[in-house]
């Protein structure tokens, strides 16, 4: 799983019920102050969803939408191990960097 | 509900995303674009709305998005994409007989389009390594008399370069070079070379042209009167590992020059090679002192390019220069006079006129390759799509099969271009192999070193590109499209196509007479080349040049040069096996030389002076080439005058001087360059080069023994032409040292002057020889499966009593049409190429109807041949074999 997959999914998370297309770019926007273009951020999302990462069900529209539909996702259990993998691998690494290695660098 | 176009977003954006999204993603996502439209248009408004969409609507354009292209993409889907290449795979192997014919075809084809693309390219690639090469023009001369052109040179009158740089601003440079002799360079005693490439040469070659000075400063050689320039393999040559800069070199035991500058060799596919330049300086200012070769007009021999400046109009240009004479000179000058421009990179391949820099190539013969190039990868590639769509039954079945469990006729299509593509591929790997393994062969058959450019130069790799995607598509498309159209319940009850009638059965013959128009224009175009070649080796040259032994005459001579040469001939002439010596300015074989533009019968007015080639020869160089006389007498030593005032006129000569005939020119008197000369004789007209051009006036006049000759011509009277040459070689050294034994016998020098058409006609019989080979082979595979297909027919009418020859001719009847209908097309079209070809030939032979039959009749019997090979043979099988079984 890549940094910005990485990155979708958690958000996916944060938004819980909520999350489709221009929600999930308004979060990545207001969190991280980081433009996502809809190419991206879409693409991403169908390639998690093939990976069985996400899930996605059709929601209801609204006027602003065209009568097109949301496309809500949302994380599947296999999801979520990979996100507790990634989150446990960091971990790891984080503990094994020496305490001295790191006052040195923010000093 | 289509959102208004005025206020909402761009209708043809979100179509066009429709067209290219996947459909099942589409909708979601054009949802979310408008509700990001809504939310950035209510902030920051309609247009920056409508601008971030379209960034969108691009950015959404990416492979995990868009809609897969057709069905399946390959790339995507590698394992449909190997299933066909392995089915292509299998079928190539399991048609062996099909595959080989077809692979033959396509490398012989391939291989030839190779080399010939390669020779082109060469030809058309010279001169265009120079940057301000387009910007470059040579100046040639005409001269006119009365209104008839009748010289025309490469290296044209002296004072036009000036000129036309004096009177027209759009010229921005001039350079001019006229070359120096043949000469003799020395460094030391033991160091010297002999070298006719060198010229004289004005400084600003280096600015016009792109020839690299490697060392020297480019703003001071050759401005310096008795300065040389030379190139770096003559640097190595005469000075080995010593630095040349500032060493002198002696020209001819005469003149010395100091070295300033040393050039990169001129690359092969330059028109003007050269590797010493002399600064013209010494020329115009020491050499020729006071004389006028920078305002002559008359005087001929001198390269002029011209550089432009940026969007000049060279033919604009070219139209003002009679106006200029006239204005400088007269307006006689104008009438007699005509000079054009050249574009710099169209002389190699358009340029053949009077003292050219280099022999030239032949736009003709390029042109005539290329063409022969292309037929015979045409004849190749039609082969392909014969025998696929010939062999569709086989395949009948395998269609219906694929189409019963879906196969779509894109798939199908796909299929067999995947076949096309890889045979393709095969005989293109194949091809570059035999390029080059014999690559050797062809430089040594064309004559010419050609640089392996096929594997370096990407416009090469590039079209070889092209033609591996041409043909694959050429060869793939159509009998794609006919296996692919076969209905499946039709093939798979019947196991025939049912398609085999109609349109591509008129294709299949269309081809076939096609190849065939090819390969019988070639045939007959070899045998006019060839009968050409021997006319003009046939044709009476009016001089016997066998038994001739030339050698070049001594460049380093002194004061003893005229006792030393009556000795030469003395003691040459007392070998038992020489008949007879003389010494000439030029010999058969050779240009003149000279041209005197000022000839004139004694005392006529100026205007009724002529243009006429001179050569100057001892007295008795007609006797010993036995050159006839029209009238009058040979010169001759026992008449004491002869060796200064005697002249000999040819016929043209004796016309162009108004002499109503020969006897009347005899005893008259005609005067040029100062001097006057009496006509003792009127020579038949003999052709002193080759019958590929006219005779032109000439006047021969007696050599002062004090001129130096060019050329000693040594009448042998034995075959033991190289004991004779020892006895020459020792006589020459002890009378000449320092000079180098030169010589050559004349009959092959004089041949070479065919090298060019001779290897034109071999190069043009292998061309044709392949053509018609890849044909026949094409021939014999569609038979086969004819009479493969007819098994069954064959044995009944042997049943019902027909015999062999009835059958054979019954399978052989429609090719022999074809190739009949061929030989009519072929006819006038290789009458018109020929034509072209044979215009360039002063003296050529008439097109007889009976080239072309032979070619027919040769065409006609290899086809038949092939033919019956197969057809004999499955009329001769038992029939009770082909019936036995059904």
């Amino acid at each position: 799983m890549g940094e910005f997959e990485e990155i979708v999914m958690l958000t996916v998370g944060i938004l819980y019920d909520e999350a489709y297309g221009v929600a999930i770019k308004q979060e990545i926007k207001d969190r991280l102050n980081r433009k996502v273009s809809v190419g991206a951020l879409q693409s991403a999302l169908r390639r998690l969803e093939k990976k069985g990462f996400l899930t996605s069900r059709k929601g209801e529209t609204n006027s602003k939408r065209g009568g097109r539909p949301k496309l809500f996702f949302q994380i599947t259990a296999l999801g979520q191990r990979a996100l507790e993998y990634s989150r446990d691998s960091r971990n790891q690494l984080w503990d094994a960097i020496p305490q001295s290695a790191l006052k040195l660098k923010i000093s | 509900m289509e959102p208004k176009s005025m206020t909402g977003p761009s209708r043809l954006l979100l179509r066009i995303f429709q067209w290219f999204c996947r459909p099942e993603y589409h909708a979601d996502i054009e949802g979310d674009l408008l509700e990001l439209f809504e939310i950035r248009r209510e902030e920051r408004g309609l247009s920056y709305a409508r601008w971030l969409l379209f960034f969108d609507v691009l950015l959404l354009f990416r492979p995990s998005l868009i809609r897969p292209l057709t069905g399946i993409n390959p790339f995507k889907y590698p394992t449909m994409f190997r299933n066909n290449l392995k089915i292509a795979w299998r079928h190539l192997l399991k048609n062996r007989f099909v595959t080989a014919i077809n692979l033959a075809g396509l490398v012989i084809g391939m291989t030839a389009a190779l080399f010939i693309w390669e020779y082109v390219h060469y030809e058309r690639s010279y001169d265009d390594f120079h940057e301000k090469g387009d910007r470059i023009y040579r100046v040639r001369t005409d001269r006119i008399k009365d209104g008839v052109t009748f010289m025309q040179f490469a290296a044209g009158a002296a004072g036009v370069a000036p000129l036309i740089k004096n009177n027209f601003p759009e010229v921005e440079d001039y350079v001019k070079l006229t070359g120096a002799r043949e000469g003799i360079f020395q460094y030391q005693p033991d160091r010297y070379i002999l070298e006719d490439k060198a010229f004289f040469a004005m400084p600003s070659l280096f600015d016009v042209f792109s020839f690299p000075l490697l060392e020297g400063d480019p703003d001071q050689v050759l401005t310096e009167p008795f300065t040389a320039c030379i190139s770096e393999s003559t640097a190595q040559r005469l000075f080995g590992d010593e630095d040349p800069i500032g060493k002198t070199i002696t020209r001819d035991d005469r003149e010395q020059y100091k070295v300033t500058g040393i050039f990169a060799d001129a690359p092969p596919n330059s028109h003007l090679k050269f590797n010493i330049l002399l600064s013209y300086v010494t020329f115009s200012d020491v050499l020729t002192e006071g004389g006028t070769s920078e305002t002559a007009l008359t005087w001929d021999g001198f390269y002029s390019y011209l550089l432009l400046e940026p969007n000049a109009d060279w033919q604009a240009l070219e139209a003002k220069i009679p106006a200029a004479v006239e204005a400088n000179y007269d307006a006689q000058m104008r009438e007699s006079i005509a000079f054009y421009l050249q574009p710099l990179e169209d002389i190699h391949l358009t340029s053949n006129y009077l003292i050219e820099a280099e022999v030239n190539g032949n736009g003709k013969t390029v042109r005539f390759l290329f063409l022969i190039g292309i037929s015979v990868l045409l004849i190749a590639w039609f082969n392909y799509i014969n025998l696929s769509t010939a062999n569709s039954e086989l395949r009948a079945k395998e269609v219906g099969v694929r189409k019963v469990l879906g196969g779509s006729p894109g798939k199908l299509v796909g299929q067999f271009l995947t076949e096309a593509a890889l045979l393709n591929i095969f005989a293109i790997l194949t091809a570059f192999l035999l390029v080059r393994i014999f690559h050797g062969a062809f430089e040594s058959l064309i004559g010419e070193e050609l640089p392996l450019t096929l594997f370096s130069d990407a416009r090469l790799l590039g079209i070889t590109a092209l033609v591996l995607l041409l043909g694959t598509l050429l060869t793939g498309l159509y009998p794609a499209f006919v296996l692919s159209s076969f209905k499946p319940i039709a093939v798979l009850k019947t196991g025939f196509s049912g398609n085999g009638k109609g349109s591509g059965k008129w294709l299949g013959k269309g081809l076939v007479t096609l190849q065939f128009i090819a390969s019988v224009g070639l045939i007959a175009s070899t045998f006019i080349i060839f009968k050409q070649l021997n006319y003009l080796q046939d044709t009476k040259i009016g001089l016997n040049i066998d038994q001739t032994l030339v050698v070049k005459g001594p460049k380093v001579t002194d004061s003893t040069f005229v006792s030393k040469s009556a000795i030469f001939k003395q003691q040459i002439e007392q070998i038992g096996s020489v008949k007879q010596l003389t010494a000439s300015t030029s010999i058969p074989g050779q240009a003149f030389g000279w041209t005197a533009g000022g000839v004139r019968r004694l005392n006529a007015p100026d205007d009724q002076s002529e243009n006429f080639h001179v050569m100057a020869a001892d007295v008795d160089y007609t006797e010993l080439y036995e050159m006839e006389l029209a009238a009058g007498r040979h010169m001759s030593v026992t008449m004491g005058s002869d060796g200064h005032t005697a002249c000999l006129l040819n016929e043209t000569g004796a016309r162009l001087l108004q002499f109503n005939s020969p006897e009347e020119a005899i005893g008259q008197s005609i005067e040029f360059w100062d001097q006057q000369f009496t006509i003792v004789g009127v020579l038949k007209d003999f052709y002193q080069q080759s019958p590929k051009s006219v005779v032109e006036p000439l006047v021969l006049r007696a050599k002062p023994p004090q001129w130096g000759a060019d050329y000693y011509s040594i009448k042998l009277s034995t075959d033991d032409l190289s004991g004779s040459l020892g006895r020459v070689e020792s006589i020459w050294s002890d009378l000449f040292p320092g000079n180098p034994f030169e010589h050559f016998f004349l009959n092959d020098h004089f041949n070479q002057q065919y090298a060019a058409e001779t290897r034109f006609s071999k190069v043009f019989s292998l061309f044709s020889g392949l053509a018609i080979l890849v044909s026949c082979m094409g021939l014999f595979a569609l038979v086969s499966f004819m009479t493969e297909r007819k098994r069954k027919e064959i044995g009944v009418r042997r049943v019902l009593g027909a015999s062999v020859t009835n059958i054979v001719g019954l399978l052989s009847k429609g090719f022999v049409k074809l190739i009949a209908l061929a030989l009519v097309i072929a006819t006038p079209l290789s009458w018109y190429a020929m034509q072209q070809w044979l215009e360039g030939f002063a003296n050529r032979i008439d097109l007889s109807p009976w080239s072309f039959v032979l070619a027919g009749l040769i065409a006609l019997g290899v086809a038949f041949a092939t033919i019956s090979f197969q057809s004999v043979r499955a009329a001769m099988v038992d029939p009770v074999d082909s019936l036995r079984n059904e």
